[in-house]
């Protein structure tokens, strides 16, 4: 599904450039679930970000399901990204002046859904995570463990075939962080890719791989 | 005290720091507060100030009227004059006031430049009744103002210094006037002035109403003072009860005729009050667009402060403290704004004292008045402080955790001030649209009466007065002389195609009427009788002023004092009384003096007399040799530049007759632009107010949406993280705007609609209601609004999400 060649990542700086990934060579296959591990600034955010078509300044060949991202134009990216990917965020990022229905309902708005199937798809999800009671609140009137679970719902909420998660129980407390897991789990046996960012043992026992990054290198 | 040096300085800083920000609320500041005070001056002087007159609100204007001809305003025979004052119990006091000119030609030391002068005849009693004092010598006694003539006269500040160099002697000496020796016994106070601007002297009316011309005659002004607790209405019926009386008494000058009164301080600014509410009101309207702008401004900035004042006050600055501080910037951006808006005030007030038209009574009082600009400033210190505090209330000890916390995981904390700020964007909105449809139906209005045909060809015209009453041509055998001599020697100048003389010019007033009636049809009753504008003209004028004939001929040199009486009748009269069919060898019966018939030789084109708006009157000419008039005007027609002819002409009359003065020497455009100055000068200022409502229009949306930009980062990243196109996040934040927009317009519509109500007098072929200009300013509005945030929204789409959602 994915097939990272020679990716490589760097900043400008003053005195010339900092390289925060280096000669990245990945394959990520439909159905796996893959952990990325690594210490903080080892350059795993990044790397998930470039997977996830949310950053374009990179250079390397990157394919992902047939497709030549490294040659696309970054709307096409972003088609590419609607169609495939959810992405879980370590700090949630849900907004807060929308209600959880109404976050849930983000992604869909993007995608060309039907406002009568967006309204049942959301129900559904609604029911699925468990949060039916929620869907009026506010994220600020949610726990951390709440508002990580939303922020799973919307990820999933478009059927994505690749989920991205950047150490997405990072503010959580274990049996908080253990729920989500069980949830990652339980979508991969459904057929769903995922790779996440994580510095637990406990959680990247999930998966089935793990993938070590250090100073952008793959180790 | 050593916090409130620290805090002032840091103030200053903290400004210079955002002096982007600084500059367009001073900006917004200066112009408002500048254009509401300078209005505001202006309807004051005008408008508020009491006239300087003893308690001039018990002061009446009294005119004549005639209800089935509608006509008011006209001047009061002197039979009825004489009557009331007898008469009348619900009056104290009476003044009749009759406007001539005069040549003045000698002072105290002799021979003078000749100079016409307006001269008013006025009742003895007239200084007593208003209250006024002369400033120096005494005014008229009542002995000067019998049957018999006195050569006694007062003249005006304004003259006392101009040609008599403020000689505090002079009451008592001579000087020339209308070819007389009059005895200057005072002079009046600096802007006085009755109901005419510009009097220069005044000299006892000497009415006798045993006179029969003078009886008759309708030339007199009436001022009145009422008695103490008498009733406006009051007099009114009994001036009413008086015209029966005087009806019946004498028929033949009163049939239909009634006294028109009104209180005199209307009289004098009844007229300009509706214009300059509509200006002071659109002024207000500025005044709270440019105080929302700051506020705005203020809170986007209080906003963007949260986090810093939430550090201070967690390292324990108290909220004394930190109010106090944001207290100061408050109130040095807005003292800053007054005191530029002080500058802009003061500087616009000189501009409207010198370049205001001169239609707007009592303009030369105008003065910058100090009581607005403290309550301009006052409310620029009001919006400071209120808006400007605004942050400092915000953070109570409640929230200042989560302030603290900042965009890492509370992210748009201030909802509610997003909700003030919206609230105030779509009042500004609002407000801008008032002004600009206020200013689009105005502009429209002047273009109509632009386009106005004035029925004359003001291009290469020439004119000017010759002021041949009561100077050394005063007689008539020597004026017609003088004219005759004098039209010859101009059609021989170069550059010269035609001259004509007439009694009056187009749109500069009514001049004489006269009553008449068609020979050999049924005779009108006499209030039934119709009026004509009676016109004398020399043969060449309609060529020299451009005025078509469209039937029949013009006049010849064959068409003299001993030849047949003949007419020539503007088209108006024609339609009127031969709808149809046709009035050449029709005969007029025209009460003129002596009355006489006269053939319908040619029919010309109708000309605008008074106004461009107004209507054209029935008109019928005369041949000047059969009709001379002391009024008398000079038309010419030239190859080039008329100004530039303007010296040769002059010279050409003074070579005949050095004491002969000229007046009003201007061309056939300015004639043009004068009648219509007034509105060019409230179009003006009206587009101006409406360019700096637009200004302050996109500074406000692009402000608040700016700072909503900013202010969603995080909340964009996400959005773009889940799918969003640029083109989506593009469309959001316009749509965001335009809601604000669209919200703004319907109420501004609504407002415009309720507003402009109070324009209905001011606007001439459009209706307040214009669908087009309420269109075109929203589509123009909204256009701005798209465009002041389509700037931020670019950046917006701009935005990168790794970096957005970078957590701190
Ligand atoms: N805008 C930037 N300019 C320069 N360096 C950056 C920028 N953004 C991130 N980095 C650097 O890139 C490196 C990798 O960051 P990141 O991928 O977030 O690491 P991780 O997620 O593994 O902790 C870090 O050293 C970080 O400092
Ligand atoms: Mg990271």
């Amino acid at each position: 599904m994915i097939t990272l060649r020679n990716v490589e990542k760097f900043y400008e700086a003053g005195y010339g450039r900092t390289y925060v990934l280096r000669r990245i060579n990945l394959e990520i296959r439909e159905g796996e679930f893959v952990t990325i591990m690594g210490p903080s600034g080892a350059g795993k955010s990044t790397l998930l970000s470039i997977v996830g078509m949310l950053d374009a300044s990179w250079t390397g060949e990157f394919e992902f399901a047939g497709h030549q991202v490294h040659r696309m134009k970054p709307k096409e990216r972003v088609e590419l990204n609607k169609k495939y990917i959810g992405f879980v965020f370590q700090s949630y990022h849900l907004i807060d002046n929308l209600t959880v229905y109404e976050n849930l309902d983000i992604p869909l708005s993007y995608r060309n859904v039907k406002s009568a199937e967006r309204q049942a798809i959301v129900c559904d999800s609604l029911d699925r995570f468990h949060i039916v009671g929620k869907r009026d609140l506010y994220p600020s009137q949610l726990s951390g463990g709440q508002q990580q679970l939303v922020a799973v719902a919307r990820a999933v909420i478009a059927s994505p075939k690749l989920i991205l998660a950047d150490e997405p129980t990072g503010n959580l407390h274990s049996s908080q962080g253990k729920e989500i897991m069980e949830l990652f789990k339980k979508l991969n046996d459904e057929g769903t890719t995922i790779i996440q960012v994580t510095h637990s043992e406990a959680n990247a026992a999930y998966g089935n791989r793990i993938v070590n990054l250090a100073d952008g290198w793959i180790v | 005290m050593h916090a409130l040096v620290g805090d002032l300085r840091r103030g200053v800083r903290l400004w210079w720091e955002a002096r982007g920000l600084a500059a367009l609320a001073l900006v917004a500041l200066a112009l408002g507060i500048g254009a509401a005070t300078a209005i505001f001056s202006v309807v004051n002087a005008v408008l508020l100030e009491p006239l300087p007159f003893r308690e001039s609100g018990q002061l009446l204007a009294i005119f004549e009227k005639n209800a089935a001809q509608r006509k008011s305003d006209l001047y009061v025979a002197g039979i009825n004059f004489d009557q009331w004052r007898r008469r009348s119990r619900t009056v104290a006091g009476m003044a009749a006031i009759s406007d001539v000119h005069a040549v003045l030609t000698g002072g105290p030391n002799g021979h003078m430049d000749a100079e016409e002068l307006k001269v008013e005849r006025v009742s003895a009693s007239l200084f007593p009744l208003l209250g006024v004092q002369p400033l120096l010598g005494r005014s008229f006694l009542a002995a000067e103002d019998g049957p018999v003539p006195a050569t006694v006269a007062m003249i005006g500040f304004e003259l006392w210094q101009r040609r008599f160099g403020g000689d505090p002697s002079i009451p008592g000496k001579a000087v020339r006037l209308r070819g007389e020796s009059y005895t200057v016994v005072g002079v009046l106070p600096a802007g006085f002035s009755v109901l005419e601007p510009g009097v220069d002297v005044w000299i006892p009316l000497n009415l006798n109403a045993n006179d029969p011309r003078q009886a008759a005659g309708c030339f007199l002004t009436v001022i009145a003072r009422l008695r103490p607790g008498v009733s406006f209405a009051r007099a009114v019926a009994e001036f009413d009860d008086m015209g029966s009386t005087l009806e019946r008494a004498y028929p033949a000058i009163n049939s239909g005729f009634r006294a028109d009164i009104r209180p005199l301080p209307e009289q004098i600014i009844g007229k300009t009050r509706r214009p300059l509410l509509v200006l002071l009101a659109a002024v207000g309207l500025l005044l709270g667009m440019a105080c929302a702008n700051v506020a705005n401004l203020l809170l986007a900035r209080g906003a963007t402060r949260q986090k810093e004042i939430a550090v201070r006050a967690a390292l324990g600055a108290t909220r004394l403290r930190i109010a106090a501080q944001l207290l100061t910037e408050s109130v040095i951006l807005a003292l800053a704004g007054g005191a530029l808006g002080v500058v802009v005030a003061v500087a616009a007030v000189n501009m409207v004292a010198r370049f205001g038209p001169a239609d707007i009574p009592r303009l030369a009082q105008i003065h910058a008045d100090w009581r607005l600009l403290a309550f301009a400033v006052v409310l620029s210190l009001v919006t400071g402080i209120l808006f400007g505090m605004a942050p400092a209330v915000q953070i109570s000890g409640a929230n200042l955790n989560r302030a603290l916390l900042g965009s890492g995981r509370g992210g748009t904390a201030g909802r509610s001030g997003r909700a003030l700020r919206s609230g105030l964007v779509v009042l500004e909105i609002a407000l801008a649209l008032v002004v600009l449809i206020g200013a689009g139906l105005l502009a429209r209005s002047f273009n109509r009466l632009r386009a106005v045909p004035p029925g004359f060809e003001p291009s290469h015209l020439l004119t000017m007065r010759l002021p041949l009453g009561g100077g050394s041509n005063g007689t008539p055998a020597r004026r017609i002389a003088f004219v005759h001599a004098a039209l010859p020697r101009l059609a021989a100048l170069p550059g010269v195609r035609a001259v004509g003389v007439s009694n009056g010019l187009p749109l500069t007033g009514l001049g004489v009427g006269m009553m008449f009636a068609v020979a050999g049809r049924p005779e009108p009753s006499p209030d039934q009788r119709p009026m004509a504008l009676a016109r004398s003209i020399t043969p060449d004028y309609f060529r020299a002023m451009g005025i078509p004939l469209e039937a029949g001929r013009g006049f010849t040199d064959a068409d003299s004092a001993e030849a047949p009486p003949v007419i020539v009748v503007d088209r108006t009269l024609a339609r009127r009384f031969w709808p149809g069919s046709n009035p050449l060898g029709g005969r007029l019966a025209l009460d003129s003096v002596p009355p006489k018939v006269a053939e319908i030789v040619g029919v010309v084109a109708g000309v605008k007399p008074e106004t461009v708006q107004g209507e054209d009157w029935p008109t019928v000419y005369s041949p000047y040799d059969q009709a001379s008039t002391s009024a008398t005007n000079i038309a010419i027609r030239t190859d080039g530049d008329p100004l530039a002819l303007a010296s040769a002409v002059q010279g050409e009359l003074r070579r005949l007759d050095p004491d002969q003065p000229v007046a009003d020497v201007r061309s056939g455009e300015a004639i043009a632009a004068t009648a219509i100055a007034g509105a060019r000068f409230s179009t003006l200022l009206f587009g101006l107010f409406g360019a700096i409502a637009f200004v302050l229009a996109a500074v406000g949306i692009y402000g608040v949406v700016s700072y909503d930009v900013g202010e969603r980062v995080r909340e964009l990243g996400i959005r773009i993280a889940l799918g969003a196109q640029p083109g989506d996040v593009l469309s959001m934040i316009v749509a965001g705007a335009a809601r604000l927009a669209a919200l703004g317009i319907a109420l501004g519509l609504a407002g415009a609609v309720a507003l402009t109500r109070l324009m209905d007098s001011l606007l001439y072929g459009v209706a307040a209601r214009d669908f087009a200009t309420y269109a075109a300013a929203a589509a123009g509005l909204a256009a701005v609004a798209l465009v002041a945030s389509y700037v931020p929204a670019r950046r917006a789409m701009g935005l990168d999400p790794v970096r957005a959602l970078r957590h701190e």
